[in-house]
This record gives structure tokens, sequence and C-alpha cells, in this order.
């Protein structure tokens, strides 16, 4: 429930903006005819905005006639702390394929539905003191070195065109069917590019900025 | 002719923020079900029916001494993060047992706003001096009122 106001949000602020959309449809084209080059403005605002976060995503969209091949990678490290002092860091990918609504591709305009293929290969560690409870009071300095990770997303996507080349938009994501190995001890908090793992599924929304390179003429 | 026209100024500030708002989680260090010690329950061979037990717990390393008063029914045990078993020592007046359990120790983030907490799983008895023991529940958690049962 905690992303329901920003979605009716998004989607309302989109559809309230996106009056204006051409009726044009053109006859589908057969070969790449674009490649969006973009980055997770979200993900980069919140490196900024949030001590102990820095996250940062970029995607490559590849047009191919009504479907998207879609590619991401991001970096994230995560500091944490409050009697305790954890850090997670590593890399992620996303590869997937999108289904394009709109039927003028020429406009480089996108309202799609997809899934991705999702992998993590990240590292943590937890400094602790526990209380006393009969062995007198330990330190704790455990690490996960060798952490992977993997999820399939559904996705959401909505890009439209700002000025000349720039287009942005949103991707609202539902992750699911996470698996994790390489954990020790150290049960990991935080997956990079899925969140936490509080539950075993995940929703996430992310704002991207983009550049559209047109191939066809 | 564009998609979409572009976001005034003021329709942007008041996105972000509510975003930033609404991704914050709420904090409930109460709602961690993990605990630190094995809950052990005593039984009389003969009848199965619950005892009342008064021994002095403690383990075979001599750090931990666990009294346990006359008329108790259950003790709960802390285990030791730092090993995989442990030796209890139960005495009494009349008698003395001997206890070892063994289990995995985890630590676990359960919200980043509370401390870590520490469970164990995959509890077992590997050497005992009572008559018979049974596993309950081989995971230390609120939601289980016994781990181990002792009978004697």
């Amino acid at each position: 429930m905690k992303y329901t106001f920003n979605i009716l949000l998004l989607v309302f602020a989109t559809v309230g903006f996106c009056q204006n959309q051409a009726a044009k449809i053109v006859q589908p084209k057969y070969g790449l005819h674009e490649v969006k080059i973009g980055i997770n403005a979200l993900r980069t605002g919140r490196t900024l905005l949030s001590s102990g976060k820095d996250m940062h995503e970029g995607e490559l969209a590849l047009g191919w006639n009504r479907w998207n091949i879609v590619f991401d990678y991001g970096t994230e490290k995560n500091n944490r702390s409050g009697g305790y002092s954890y850090e997670n860091k590593g890399s992620y990918f996303r590869a997937g394929i999108d289904r394009n609504f709109i039927k003028n591709i020429e406009s480089g305009n996108v309202l799609a539905l997809g899934l991705r293929y999702a992998r993590a290969s990240f590292e943590d560690q937890l400094i602790y003191a526990t209380e006393d409870v009969g062995f007198g009071a330990q330190d704790i300095n455990l690490s996960n070195s060798d952490l992977k990770a993997r999820w399939l997303e559904l996705n959401f996507s909505l890009r439209g065109k700002i000025t000349s080349q720039l287009y942005t938009g949103f991707t609202l994501r539902w992750k699911f069917s996470r698996k994790i190995s390489g954990e020790g001890m150290l049960q990991t908090f935080d997956i990079p590019g899925f969140g936490n793992t509080k539950r075993q599924n995940a929703t996430s929304f992310d704002y991207y900025i983009m550049w559209r390179i047109p191939l066809s003429k | 002719m564009y998609f979409c026209e572009p976001m005034n100024r003021s329709g942007l500030i008041i996105l972000i923020l509510g975003i930033l708002v609404g991704c914050q989680d709420i904090d409930n260090c109460t709602s961690d079900s993990n605990t630190e010690f094995m809950v052990v329950r005593f039984f009389d061979t003969e009848s199965k029916a619950a005892k009342k037990v008064g021994f002095r717990v403690a383990t075979d390393e001599g750090a931990g001494l666990f009294p346990l008063s006359t008329d108790s029914l259950a003790i709960g045990l802390p285990l030791d993060p730092m090993n995989t078993s442990l030796v209890f020592v139960f005495d009494s007046d009349t008698n003395d047992y001997e206890l070892e359990v063994s289990y995995d120790p985890s630590f676990q983030i359960f919200d980043p706003d509370c401390p870590p907490s520490l469970f164990f799983s995959g509890l077992d008895t590997l050497r005992s001096s009572f008559d018979s023991t049974a596993i309950r529940g081989t995971v230390t958690n609120r939601q289980l009122t016994t781990n181990l049962e002792v009978y004697f």
C-alpha cells in the first residue's frame, strides 16, 4: 500500500499531461528503428538526497517494430547503522523484452508491458556487539563475500517525448521468484536492484530520462 | 507533436516529495519474531505430564549460570552464537543431567532501525543423560512455546 499514492500520482500526472498524443498511425517497420539510452533519475536522486546510499542505473532500449529489447545495468551501495554497522554493495543487470502498445513507433513513445530476468552479484558485512546473555558481550564481525541473487520482473513502462530526442517516463516493477545463494551466518538484508529481503516479492518505481537515437528514416 | 507536455515545476516537486514520503518504512522492532534462546519443557517419563523442576543450569564452558526456581515447568536457555553446539549441565539436589544440543546461528537485520536479531535454526539433540528428549521446534521463534521436551 505504501506505493499506492506514488502510483496514482504518477498515473494521473502522466494521463493529464499526455492528452495531445497524435493519432497518426504508420505501417509497422521491421528491423531496428531506434536506440534509447538513459539513466534512472530516481536512483541518482536518492544518492544525492540520502546519506548512506550510492546507487546508479543506466538503461539501453532497442526498438524493434513494436517490441523493445531492454538492458539495465546498475551499481548499489547501502550503509546502514544504529547500534550496528551494515554495508552492502554490488551490481546487477536486467534483460528482457517489452511489448509496446503505441502504434506510432516512429514517435518513440512507449506504453508497454514486459518481462525481465535479473541477476545481482554483491557482498555484505555486519559489525555488531551483542548483549551479554550468559556468554559475555561478543563482538560480531560477519561477512558474505560472494552473494548472488536472481529474480524475475513483470514491468509496466511509459515513456513520453519531452523535447527533441529527449524522453522521460517511469517503469513500475513487480519482482518475484527471488533466489539468493552464498549466505553464511549473516542473512543479507539488501539485494542491489531488488530492494530488501523482508518480503519474498517486491515492487518498485523507477523514473528514467532517456535520449533517443532514431535509426530508420 | 509531443506525447507529453513538460510538467510544470511545482508538479514535479510534489511528485518527488510524494515518492520520498511514500517510500518510508514504518519502524516496528517488536514484530521481530526471532529469539536468542531455546525453550525447554520438562515432563515425567511415566505419566508424560508436565513436571515442575528446580534445576540450576550451567554450560560446560562455565560461562553461564541460569538458576531455575523449584516450580518451573519450562526454561529459556540462551545459545552461544559463536559456536554450533553447547553442553548444558542441569544440577539439582538429587541428580545431575547433561544435555548437548547442536544448532546453526544466524544474524539478520529485521528492520534497519532496529538492532540485528539473532536466531538459531536446525536445533537438534546430540547427547542427553535424561531418559529421553524430543525436538518440537528446530527454530528459535516467539511463535513456538516449546523447542525441546525433556522426559525424566
